[in-house]
């Protein structure tokens, strides 16, 4: 049998995405199924006809917003993920200079990209813009971040492509369940880049329309930015210190499908298997499971294995389920954590967010969650984050 | 909690030295220039003729390097494939980015994006071998290899499973050798060429023909000396070791006074009178070397034997036969990782 382990408690979140600034922010847009999805307005691409998940901020002004010179080299991951960090802290009552003994982990892929395409040719010729050079890096973007914080006693980044967030959230739970950290900050954060929105456009995999997850007309993803974070604590040491735990991280599964790289094998098996894991790791029966967050990207491939996957694990008593990306794009290394926080928002408020997606579904089994449902009690709820080279995960949070 | 010992039953690595052997013990080759690329074997006589015409270089190098690694043990798939990676796939990514700037983005294609996430690496491995268990990537400048063995070994520790194949593996373009120079990372007055790294490790419960035994790891951020040699401290003690147990340090200096520093004020706080041996200078830097520091540590465990031309420090008279050795690893003097390990 798996190694007894702690309570794992969460103590704060953070986010920001297309849907908000905030905790408060996302939760009106959720219950007012407001999506974030639309016409592109701050990344600078010659794609403008594609809708997108922005974060309506320059990334000046973002900066301004965090007491930061705009002058300073950052970048928009590293800002983003700022904020969701500053909310999260705030939330779990831990000041700056109060994180000496936590672990960092933080997620991201793109990284510095953002400016790194733009001063790439100045990089090459050699002659300014070198403080970008070295924020390129998916370490730099952890290191920027946890300046701001004053010292952490581990810090480590991961990068997974668009599972990257949820296994920061693994990597920093099983850090806890070890009895190596009793704190960690963990998360993801993504910003819209023209380097994989060009490179998503190339796969022939993002949709001109909103994205329609599980539905049989979908036609693709639409790409999102963002960022979201959470304050893990081992359950003792949060209640010792007065904290309030918001739900417990309770299970976790990681698998890989090695089948391809950027396509998925028709059964969902790392799917299935992360699943499955995450439920045994939680010790719960798949009856336990009051909700779903899907992957549900909207691209053919991912919806009909992860859906197949499901049907496997769930069999007749499949959840409801739904995609919460049309809401916010796919925010891609943020995902993970970013729908992490709506599951939790959804079982500490008791809705289930809907799909967003109308009309006839993939197959007549397939059900997600048409309209926002109020009044629920989520026990258990599952996040489903998967990514190219067939990196699946999936996690498990619990309510007392 | 007591934990279950931990072996290293394999290694493997492809470097600036000979690869997938150890000739870097008798015939060190010797690197000349600021930078070198890695000495590649032939791939193929590794790789089916499929994989050769798709995978970029550093793709190639990895699952050879892990094809290796799982032969040598005798078991046909990894438990978990745990990678670090500091750059990930930097001559996919460079492709793409230099296209997307010069030509715009309307002549695109998808073959250098598909590649160009850090998590291929990890992705091609599990394809090979075809491994549908836990599958991660940590890229963090020069501890991600460091990270990537401690979530194995947490991995290992918490799972009914026996091993995981741990590695990490940085290719060095011209191109971004240039950009690590002008970040201060290498091209600095002594320091060891900047190089490339391909080194895989099966981690396993199982002791059966192992290398050595991996008494314990440790990745921690400190942000002044002191702090890192109390944590060093804290790292021996919680082993039950002193100074008097440690034989031999395998250290990660580079010839960068500023950088070797922070090795040279742990091994004085921990244990001022070990010998210390460099294999920067056989091997280079980059963000992926330290996986070649323990690669090297693995070897002269299981070799039983410390060659001259390694020691940093004054040759000892009569020749060393380490028990215990003490490796040592830093990025940019904040975060350290430190490994124990013992001769079998």
């Amino acid at each position: 049998m798996l190694a007894p382990f702690p309570g794992i408690a969460i103590t704060g979140m953070g986010i920001v995405s297309a849907i908000g600034r905030g905790c408060q922010a996302t939760l009106e847009s959720l219950l007012e199924c407001r999506s974030g999805v639309g016409a592109m307005s701050v990344l600078d691409s010659v794609h403008a006809d594609l809708p997108v998940g922005e974060v309506k901020m320059t990334t000046d002004a973002l900066a301004e917003t965090l007491g930061l010179s705009p002058s300073a080299p950052t970048t928009r991951s590293a800002l983003l993920g700022l904020m969701a960090i500053d909310e999260a802290l705030a939330g779990a009552g831990l000041s700056s200079g109060s994180l000496a003994e936590a672990a960092f982990v933080s997620a991201t892929t793109v990284g510095g990209m953002d400016r790194s395409e733009r001063y790439y040719l100045d990089f090459l010729s050699g002659d300014s813009r070198n403080d970008y050079i070295a924020l390129h890096d998916v370490g730099a973007c952890t290191d920027l971040m946890a300046s701001r914080y004053g010292p952490v006693a581990y810090a480590a980044s991961v990068s997974t492509a668009c599972s990257s967030a949820a296994n920061a959230i693994i990597h920093g739970a099983r850090l806890i369940a070890s009895g190596e950290r009793r704190l960690a900050i963990v998360g993801g954060t993504e910003c819209l880049t023209r380097f994989h929105l060009n490179g998503f456009n190339t796969l022939l995999i993002l949709d001109h329309r909103r994205s329609r997850p599980f539905s049989a007309s979908r036609a693709g993803l639409n790409l999102g930015e963002g960022a979201a974070y959470l304050v893990l604590e081992d359950e003792e040491a949060a209640l010792e210190r007065g904290a309030t735990p918001l739900a417990y991280v309770t299970g976790w599964g990681n698998a890989c499908d090695a089948f391809h790289q950027t396509a998925t094998s028709a059964e969902g098996e790392g799917a299935y298997l992360a699943m499955k894991q995450a439920l045994a790791r939680a010790g719960l029966s798949s009856l336990a499971i009051s909700y779903v967050n899907a992957h549900g990207t909207g691209t053919p491939d991912n919806d009909r294995s992860e859906f197949a996957a499901m049907q496997r694990l769930f069999g007749a008593s499949l959840p409801p389920f739904s995609s919460t990306k049309p809401f916010t794009g796919h925010t891609t290394s943020a995902s993970g954590s970013i729908e992490s926080v709506i599951c939790l928002l959804a079982m500490q408020q008791g809705f289930i967010p809907p799909n967003l997606s109308e009309g006839e579904m993939l197959s007549p089994l397939c059900r997600p969650v048409a309209a926002l449902q109020r009044g629920e009690t989520l026990r258990h709820v599952m996040c489903n984050s998967f990514g190219f080279g067939g990196n699946d995960s999936a996690i498990v949070f619990s309510q007392r | 909690m007591s934990a279950t010992p931990l072996y290293i039953r394999s290694a493997a690595q492809i470097s600036l030295q000979n690869p997938l052997c150890d000739d870097w013990l008798v015939s060190p080759r010797v690197v000349d220039g600021a930078y070198a690329r890695a000495v590649d074997p032939n791939f193929r006589d590794h790789l089916p003729a499929s994989s050769l015409r798709r995978m970029g270089l550093v793709l190639k190098r990895a699952v050879t390097v892990a094809s290796r690694v799982l032969a040598d043990a005798g078991v046909d798939r990894p438990e978990a494939i745990v990678v670090g990676t500091g750059l990930g796939c930097v001559e996919s990514t460079e492709k793409f980015l230099d296209a997307l700037c010069r030509t715009g983005e309307t002549l695109l294609g998808p073959t250098h994006f598909m590649q160009s996430t850090h998590n291929t690496i990890a992705s091609a491995i599990a394809i090979h071998t075809a491994c549908h268990g836990y599958n991660i990537t940590f890229s963090h400048r020069s501890v991600s290899f460091d990270l990537a063995l401690h979530d194995a070994a947490l991995w290992l520790q918490s799972e009914p499973a026996t091993h995981a194949f741990v590695g990490a593996f940085d290719e060095v373009t011209s191109t971004y050798h240039v950009l690590l120079r002008r970040m201060g990372f290498v091209g600095n007055e002594g320091q060891v060429a900047c190089g490339e790294a391909a080194a895989g490790f099966l981690l396993s419960k199982d002791k059966a023909g192992a290398v050595c035994r991996l008494l314990g790891q440790t990745v921690c951020r400190a942000t002044t000396s002191e702090a890192a040699a109390a944590r060093l401290s804290d790292f021996l003690s919680a082993h039950r070791l002193t100074a008097a147990d440690i034989d031999l340090v395998v250290s990660g200096v580079n010839g960068h006074i500023p950088h070797d520093a922070a090795y040279h004020h742990l091994c004085l706080s921990a244990c001022p009178d070990v010998p210390v041996v460099a294999y920067k200078p056989l091997f280079g830097e980059c963000y992926s070397a330290s996986a070649l520091g323990f690669y090297v540590a693995c070897r002269l465990l299981q070799q039983d034997v410390v060659p001259p031309h390694l020691f940093a420090s004054a040759v000892p008279s009569s020749p060393l036969r380490p028990t215990h050795i003490l490796y040592l690893n830093h990025s940019q003097n904040s975060d350290y990782a430190f490994a124990l390990l013992q001769r079998l």
